[in-house]
């Protein structure tokens, strides 16, 4: 099994798994328990960052950022995002981006079995497609533990909520402050029902959190669908409305 | 040197010689170009027009340097950002140019915005003002459309000549060069070779008996002497070492030589999605250091008058992003300049105070909400074709504008100035 250094949101999934593993013995023990039971090792799922591009006959390759820099392989990508929102993602930012014809920067969840034999990637969720990168050292930061990410523009704005907090941020304001989130509760929604979705399925979940000095409260409406900003050359898997006192931010998620 | 030859050189150059090019040429000197030259630079990346000639000084979320509290610069009538080595070029350069701001793209994506300002349409299939410009004015030329970056897709007019390095234009045009200071063989001893062969040639000419294939040969090669010798007039023009600009350098050294109308050069690293103040510190002093150059090696070569310039990118830039860059927005700034002009020192046309797009009055360039038009890619490109005659009724190309959207941007009583600075 591949062992996948744990981040933020894998960490926040592990529920049922002794806290006080370390995330390679943690898949060890997973590993002994799946082999002793006859059951076949499932590669884990957890936040992949890396480039993509596009094969002959439609197919795609990604070559996943490590820490030391990009991998050495390409493998193959199997989009399994809802919708295949990530193969019409990559479409939307490579129309916008300058020299479309080079990879492109994405992050999804899913699983790596590159250091496997019959080397796959597989994305099962959406977060986000970037042109503007160009190498794995360019790549955006993202926080420790990071639980939800949205951002928008027109002014430009960014909600970053971490177990530690929730942190409001817009372009000439002061950063806000906010009460860390709380898991939602996931329902799915008709297209009629949330503006703008074109699936019928499209997942949709709130947050709600209180503000650190006890003024307004914010409300964040999640619902899993693409969302493109061509003038960002980004394509994100999930379109977030902010609600905070009488402002409405509208904007994309990249985490969620 | 042998007809093969000179196309085994052009080839290894990389180099397209148009085939007219090998076409007999009447009078060798009457060929030589010595009109405008339209020099048309690509800010490649989408040029923030906040950081260029449409600078906001007092909004923070705007600029860094807004922010930071450092006012805009100023030159004659132009105000320009306080970033790289602006205060220099504009300081240097500014009776020279027309900045034409609140410049509607029509799209935010790259490859669209430098077909629509490369052609004045979004839509395929219109040339190039390069193209177009040199169909009119370098025909017959070996180089009319020397391209090094930029929009080079064809419409058919004629085709982009790649810009050759250094090299490849010492070995088109002396092609007995192995380098500046050495010949491959001994010069007298080549002069003698290809007078015999010029001599055979005439002789075989002046044959009854050849066969008809023979004859076309014989009078094509003859027939191209003149465009060989248009070719090694460059030599005259190219020294021994080419300036750091060599791109600038070797289109200025053919404009010199009289055997190309139409120069067009790129210079990159305007898509400042994130720290555009970082990026963008290498990247504008590449282009205003490369217009200066193109200004001062002009002047030294004695033909800057013949010059006129256009600066123009993809789109513009949005205020400030979460990173710290900006993203793409429609609205931006073109910049023509000319030596001398009567109509530089200007500003027509305007952005809001966030570049919103405005309304601009065609004859006045005053902003008009009610009677006036967006400035389009398509009006200065209308506006430049009459400015250098080289309009065309090509049935294939519909390039004309509405009658009522007439910018006269070159009108020197015309003028918008900052109206939302």
């Amino acid at each position: 099994m591949a062992c996948i250094p744990s981040q933020g949101w894998q960490s926040w999934h592990g529920a049922g798994v002794p806290a006080t593993l370390r995330p390679a013995a943690r898949s060890a023990v997973w590993a002994a328990l799946l082999l002793g039971s006859g059951v076949a090792v499932a590669a884990p799922q957890a936040d992949q960052r890396g480039f993509v591009s596009d094969g002959i006959a439609g197919g795609l390759y990604f070559q996943r950022c490590e820490a030391g820099g990009p991998s050495a392989r390409q493998v193959l990508l199997q989009d399994k995002s809802p919708g295949g929102v990530l193969t019409s993602g990559l479409a939307e930012v490579r129309r916008a981006m300058l020299d479309a014809d080079r990879p492109v920067y994405v992050e999804f969840r899913g699983t790596f079995t590159g250091d496997q034999p019959g080397q796959v990637a597989t994305a099962s969720q959406f977060y986000r497609a970037i042109g503007h990168v160009a190498t794995c050292s360019a790549m955006p930061p993202t926080p420790a533990g990071v639980r939800l990410l949205a951002e928008g523009t027109q002014p430009a704005w960014r909600v970053l909520a971490t177990p530690a907090g929730t942190r409001l941020e817009r372009v000439g304001h002061a950063p806000v402050q906010f009460a860390p989130v709380k898991a939602p509760a996931t329902a799915s929604v008709s297209a009629q029902a949330k503006a703008g979705a074109t699936d019928a399925t499209a997942k949709a979940r709130s947050y709600v959190t209180a503000a650190v000095s006890g003024g307004t409260r914010m409300r964040l409406d999640v619902t899993e669908q693409a969302c493109t900003d061509g003038a960002a050359e980004s394509a994100f898997g999930a379109r977030v409305v902010a609600q905070w006192g009488e402002q409405r931010l509208e904007g994309c998620a990249a985490r969620f | 040197m042998q007809r093969r030859d000179f196309l085994r050189m052009a080839a290894a150059g990389g180099v397209v010689i148009p085939p007219w090019a090998l076409l007999p040429v009447a009078h060798a000197q009457s060929a030589v170009y010595t009109g405008k030259v339209l020099i048309n630079i690509h800010a490649d990346g989408g040029i923030d027009q906040s950081s260029w000639a449409d600078p906001r000084e007092t909004d923070g979320t705007m600029n860094n340097y807004a922010a930071a509290g450092t006012p805009a610069g100023v030159a004659g009538n132009i105000r320009f950002a306080p970033m790289g080595n602006n205060a220099a070029f504009f300081g240097a350069h500014f009776r020279r140019m027309l900045v034409i701001n609140g410049v509607h793209s029509e799209t935010n994506d790259h490859d669209a915005g430098t077909r629509a300002h490369a052609t004045g349409r979004l839509d395929m299939g219109y040339p190039n003002m390069s193209e177009l410009f040199a169909s009119v004015h370098g025909k017959g030329m070996p180089m009319p459309w020397l391209a090094s970056g930029g929009f080079r897709t064809s419409a058919g007019l004629l085709a982009a000549t790649p810009m050759p390095d250094g090299n490849a234009l010492r070995a088109l045009t002396q092609p007995n060069s192995a380098s500046a200071t050495n010949d491959l063989m001994k010069q007298a001893d080549l002069n003698k070779t290809l007078a015999a062969r010029a001599e055979r040639m005439k002789a075989m000419q002046a044959r009854n008996d050849l066969l008809p294939r023979s004859r076309t040969v014989v009078e094509q090669f003859i027939g191209s002497s003149d465009s060989r010798a248009l070719l090694q007039r460059v030599a005259q023009f190219t020294p021994a070492t080419f300036d750091a600009f060599t791109q600038a350098h070797v289109g200025l050294i053919a404009a010199q030589a009289g055997i190309t109308s139409t120069i067009q050069l790129s210079t990159g690293g305007f898509d400042g999605h994130g720290q555009l103040a970082n990026s963008y510190a290498q990247a504008l002093p590449r282009l205003t250091d490369m217009v200066d150059y193109l200004w001062q090696k002009s002047a030294d070569l004695g033909i800057s008058e013949r010059l006129v310039v256009r600066i123009y990118s993809e789109f513009g830039r949005t205020p400030l992003n979460n990173g710290n860059g900006k993203d793409h927005w429609a609205i931006g700034t073109q910049i023509l300049m000319e030596a001398n002009p009567a109509w530089g020192n200007r500003v027509f046309g305007a952005s809001g105070p966030r570049h919103e797009q405005r309304m601009i009055n065609v004859a006045s360039g005053a902003v008009d909400p009610v009677a006036g038009k967006v400035i389009r890619p398509r009006h200065i490109h209308a506006a430049l074709r009459k400015y250098l005659g080289f309009e065309t009724t090509d049935p294939r190309f519909n390039l004309k504008t509405l009658p009522d959207e007439n910018f006269d941007f070159f009108n020197p009583a015309a003028s918008t100035g900052y109206p939302s600075v």
